[in-house]
């Protein structure tokens, strides 16, 4: 695997981007900036769910409104953050705070699966109703919990030399 | 008092020295204050998305605006607090940097742009239809903004 | 909202236990001379391996710079070292003991001093020892 990722950061793609001077804060920047776009954006769902925001508006009309921008901004979060990654892979990969942000990423995106498959279908149940099912308030709540963790992480990489 | 008395006061406190010193103050404050832009950017993404006419048409302005601004609000006093605890500790080194200057430029602008005009803009009856108008007061808004949160990155990289 | 804040830092902080964190003892300036082993020029931060032989700081540094941007207004460049250079560094070392140094200036072999940044020493009055 090391031997890999050795290889990776030192094509010529991603020491050309490790040594730009404004590429690399570009690239860097769009991933900071675009968490408006994902995480700014998922958070209301959640916060609908825990109606703790949109109180009086069913779910299903949140989660709609939401989305159509909200993946768009993952979609970009998870392309700069896989070229970040490319350029110091090495680096990243022994990085402490590199592997437990990795490792909630997927126990998030396991979270928004769990929410998909087991209480997006029944959502019109209690799309308006005056309380959420325990279990999709669990995974809001997880949600929350695991985003404000991750942002953590990422930003805490840099300080493990 | 000078402002590098100012800047001198600060950093010899003992409160600074301790954060300082600390070994996870700095990056659990920086982390914060990367909270608070996301809520605060979040907002403002979906109050501009919805003035430009782009997106969250089904919602009407008055009720992302109820729903909404608050968490800027609060976005953006967690980032001012947090920012100002990343900067106490070090002031001369981010005084000196040209990126760091623009940003409280930039910052101060958008603030007086946000509670003088903006907050009139979306609370307005024409902010439920797309116009001309809306969309100068959206891209003037998410301009500034971003603009802050990117000379914010600059300071670490072009200094 | 301050729950989920002290949840998601509970959840860092077992990690922190096991790494030490990039705090650098910046009151302190040490000289370290001894032979490139790796020089990286690169973002986020610039890296220079130094290997020095004997004397109280025998072993392998990590001097760790700055952006290319910053350093490149400094004077350095992609070919200011390479392996096999001498090198006389001056920097503030972890305050943890482990061999990790933030750059302050570098020494050329014609006396000339590459700073990471715009800061100066403190003797020379503009801005604060970085």
């Amino acid at each position: 695997m090391l031997h890999w990722f050795h290889w990776l950061q030192n094509t010529s793609f991603a020491t050309g981007i490790r040594q730009a001077d404004l590429l690399f804060p570009l690239i860097e920047g769009t991933h900071i900036l675009a968490l408006s776009f994902s995480v700014g954006l998922i958070v209301m769902l959640d916060l609908r769910l825990l109606r703790l925001a949109f109180k009086s508006e069913p779910v299903s009309k949140v989660m709609h409104q939401m989305m159509p921008w909200a993946l768009p901004g993952f979609a970009v979060m998870f392309i700069t953050g896989i070229v970040l990654f490319i350029t110091q892979a090495e680096k990243a990969y022994a990085n402490t705070f590199f592997r437990y942000k990795i490792l909630l990423l997927a126990l998030a995106g396991l979270n928004a699966l769990v929410y998909q498959f087991k209480f997006y279908p029944h959502m019109k149940d209690w799309d308006t109703a005056p309380s959420v099912p325990a279990g999709a308030r669990f995974t809001a709540a997880l949600s929350l919990g695991l985003w404000i963790a991750i942002i953590a992480l990422g930003r805490t990489m840099a300080y493990e030399l | 008092m000078s402002l590098d008395q100012l800047w001198q006061l600060s950093y010899n406190s003992k409160t600074v020295d301790l954060l300082r010193n600390s070994k996870y103050a700095i990056p659990l404050i920086q982390s914060v204050h990367l909270l608070g832009i996301t809520m605060l950017l979040g907002s403002l993404v979906i109050l501009n998305l919805r003035l430009l006419g782009l997106g969250l048409r089904d919602f009407s302005m008055k009720t992302l605006v109820n729903q909404v601004w608050r968490w800027g609000v609060w976005g953006m006093g967690i980032a001012i607090a947090s920012g100002l605890l990343v900067f106490l500790p070090d002031p001369t080194r981010y005084a000196a940097n040209t990126a760091f200057r623009v940003k409280l430029v930039l910052l101060c602008t958008a603030i007086l742009y946000q509670f003088f005009v903006f907050r009139r803009v979306v609370r307005s009856e024409a902010a439920e239809v797309a116009s001309t108008g809306n969309a100068i007061a959206a891209c003037f808004a998410l301009t500034l903004w971003f603009m802050v949160g990117w000379a914010g990155r600059a300071i670490g990289f072009l200094g | 909202m301050k729950t989920f804040l002290m949840i998601a830092c509970g959840l860092a902080l077992p990690v922190l236990a096991h790494h030490s964190f990039a705090m650098f003892d910046m009151n302190k300036d040490v000289t370290y001379t001894g032979t490139v082993m790796e020089y990286r020029w690169e973002n986020p931060h610039s890296h220079i391996i130094i290997k020095i032989d004997d004397g109280p700081n025998a072993g392998t540094w990590d001097v760790e710079g700055g952006s290319t941007a910053i350093m490149g207004r400094q004077g350095w460049s992609r070919v200011t070292y390479k392996a096999g250079d001498k090198a006389t560094l001056v920097g503030h070392p972890m305050r943890d003991g482990s061999k990790g140094v933030s750059l302050f200036y570098a020494v050329t072999a014609d006396g000339k001093r590459l700073y990471h940044d715009i800061a100066r020493p403190k003797a020379e009055g503009a801005g604060s020892s970085q």
